[in-house]
């Protein structure tokens, strides 16, 4: 049980089978879009590179698989402290991703400069910045310069 | 003759020069503060510039391309962490050198060596292209399939440790590459029904993505550490002891135009290679390496930039990128309306000396921004990750943006980005992924192209592979393949020591 508890948590294996699933899918996807056409012909058929392609990740996969065993023969547990270390800046990642999806949303609600101006004062609290100063001076110039930059001195649209 | 004239003239033209100005100072800043890249800075570039003249936009990213490369090198010596990947081998000496006091003399080598490296690739640029085109224009659709296969081999060998990560990195792009409406027969594939695929992914929002957001999330999950900054105190230099090593940093230019030149290999291997050399030929260092060895920032840093000119000479004649930037160059030259390949000498003559006239300035502007103000650089190099990093998400948003006007690729950009931080943190490099990206779609139609033509021939296998270039491509392409698959390597690593003993 431990054996497979270890198994599981290796990241070659765990790699492995999610591409070797990705590779299936493709070439499943493949054939039928294939197989799918009035003239079946695979000559000139957009789907023979997928089919090619999907082969190949699905023969890495095993490949990487092999990998991940050879490393399950020499390899330790994780040292407790580099897990929790990981899982920090994992949170500290999770929370910038939530934050720029939110941003992404905003922008076209509020327009180009509140929501930037928003963003960047949320994202330099949380990284740790605490000077009202520099946080609201940095925000407002940046989201500002950007859109003279861009919207007037480029031409670009910004919601 | 006539070239050379061409070339002359765009470095005398003021536009020409302050476009390049610009992108070197660019250059200086980003390559120097740890986290951020000259493949960023490019690809943030491609969206700020697709509405400019293409000679601007072109000396803009030259400036960048050169000037970046090298200044890598100052926080890798000033701090211990290279600006850039290809600075790592630089940090093994100086570093060490800063910390005896010495920063400005190894500054000092940095500079001069960058420059007399990207002035060699670049005059091997000039030599090799036409040469190069003239082998490239008797290629076939096979040909070309082969040589981006052999590409991306060669990417996924030399940028991970694993093969199969590498090679899985490179698959994962073609599949995306593959996304949209077919070249060859117009129907769209790998769409699912969404519109806004219908045109493909976008190169810009997937590199901005995958070279940027990662990049700022990778730094962020390692913490942003902030290295204490090395004090440079001004010393004397003799010419006379600067020059010392020219010849030698001769040998590692050509090591590193070569290594640059092999599609995917770039700075990192190059620099790597040169060092290894330069230990071998220097019995009797300076100091022993490792310990501040001028001698090893010469070889890691003429090396590194003398891989911009040979990254560059696959890129025009063949349109194969030789590194991550060269496929982000590309994607410049589709914007503009460019195509490289063959033909792209004849052409586009006036671009190529847009290029180097580029690539020369952006040299001249290396020699004097490092000397005068990468002295002065320490302050930009402490600027805090903390209020660094949430400008660069906004800029990486913009750069997403721009290229179509749609919140579609800053969606896309978001997507890529977390995809490139969950490889980097898995292992797998990004750079076989953006090759892939590139060329995907020359692929597919060079593939389906040879296989149509070979199928009204008698002889099939003669006449997919039966041309003397096509059997030395696939030759190549499979001694790649079979030396990097684990169990060969073990035997053949086994065959070595044995023979020693």
């Amino acid at each position: 049980m431990s054996r497979f508890k270890t198994a599981i948590k290796n990241h070659s294996l765990q790699d492995a089978l999610l591409f070797a699933v990705f590779g299936i899918a493709l070439l499943i996807h493949a054939l039928s879009k294939h197989y799918a056409q009035a003239m079946p012909d695979w000559k000139m058929s957009p789907y023979l590179f997928p089919l090619l392609v999907s082969i190949f990740l699905i023969l890495l996969s095993t490949s990487l698989a092999a990998d991940g065993r050879r490393e399950l023969k020499q390899s330790a547990e994780p040292k407790q402290n580099e897990a929790s270390l990981q899982l920090n800046y994992g949170k500290k990642v999770l929370f910038t991703v939530l934050f720029s999806i939110v941003y992404y949303i905003l922008m076209p609600i509020l327009t180009f400069i509140p929501s930037t101006i928003l963003f960047l004062t949320v994202m330099f609290l949380y990284l740790g910045e605490r000077r009202p100063l520099v946080i609201g001076l940095i925000s407002v110039l940046t989201a500002v310069f950007v859109y003279a930059l861009f919207a007037l001195g480029l031409n670009v649209m910004l919601p | 003759m006539d070239q050379i004239i061409g070339v002359l003239k765009w470095m005398i033209q003021p536009e020409f020069i302050l476009f390049t100005f610009i992108g070197s100072l660019a250059g200086l800043f980003v390559g120097s503060i740890p986290g951020l890249s000259v493949t960023m800075a490019t690809a943030l570039l491609v969206s700020v510039t697709y509405s400019w003249q293409t000679s601007h936009a072109l000396a803009t990213i030259m400036g960048v391309y050169v000037v970046g490369v090298y200044s890598g090198a100052l926080s890798a010596i000033l701090i211990n962490i290279p600006g850039a990947p290809s600075s790592v081998v630089t940090t093994l000496d100086g570093y060490p050198l800063a910390k005896k006091g010495e920063s400005f003399r190894a500054l000092k080598y940095a500079t001069f060596y960058s420059f007399v490296g990207s002035l060699f690739g670049l005059l091997m640029l000039w030599i090799a292209a036409k040469p190069v085109t003239n082998l490239a224009l008797k290629f076939t659709p096979m040909d070309y399939f082969l040589l981006a296969l052999f590409g991306l081999a060669t990417v996924g060998s030399l940028t991970t440790k694993s093969f199969s990560k590498g090679l899985i990195s490179a698959v994962l792009g073609l599949i995306l590459s593959m996304v949209g409406i077919d070249s060859v027969v117009g129907t769209p594939r790998l769409t699912f029904g969404m519109q806004e695929l219908n045109s493909g992914i976008s190169i810009v929002p997937a590199l901005v993505g995958l070279f940027g957001f990662s990049e700022v999330l990778f730094v962020i999950s390692n913490g942003a550490a902030d290295g204490e900054v090395a004090k440079i105190v001004k010393s004397v230099v003799k010419t006379k002891e600067l020059l010392k090593h020219f010849f030698a940093s001769l040998y590692y230019c050509i090591i590193g135009t070569f290594v640059g030149a092999l599609p995917g290999a770039g700075g990192p291997v190059a620099a790597f290679l040169a060092y290894s050399e330069a230990r071998r030929i220097n019995k009797n260092p300076s100091v022993p390496f490792g310990e501040g060895a001028v001698e090893g920032i010469v070889a890691s840093e003429s090396a590194n930039n003398a891989c911009i000119g040979g990254a560059l000479i696959p890129m025009l004649t063949l349109a194969i990128p030789g590194d991550a930037v060269t496929a982000i160059i590309l994607s410049v030259f589709y914007v503009h309306g460019l195509r490289p390949g063959p033909m792209f000498l004849m052409d586009s003559p006036d671009i190529f000396e847009i290029i180097l006239a580029g690539g020369f300035l952006g040299c001249i502007f290396l020699l004097l921004l490092g000397t005068l103000v990468a002295p002065r650089v320490s302050k930009i190099i402490s600027v805090p990750k903390n209020l660094l990093l949430p400008v660069v998400t906004v800029l990486c948003v913009i750069g997403a943006f721009a290229g179509n006007n749609r919140m579609f690729d800053v969606a896309l950009m978001f997507i890529f980005g977390i995809i490139g931080y969950f490889m980097r943190r898995r292992g797998y490099a990004v750079a076989p992924m953006t090759l892939a990206l590139v060329l995907g779609n020359m692929m597919d139609s060079n593939f389906r192209r040879a296989i149509s033509l070979a199928s009204s021939e008698s002889n099939k296998i003669a006449a997919l592979f039966g041309r003397p270039i096509t059997l030395v491509l696939l030759l190549f392409t499979i001694v790649t393949l079979l030396m990097n698959i684990p169990a060969i390597k073990r035997i053949l690593s086994k065959a070595k020591k044995e023979n020693k003993a």
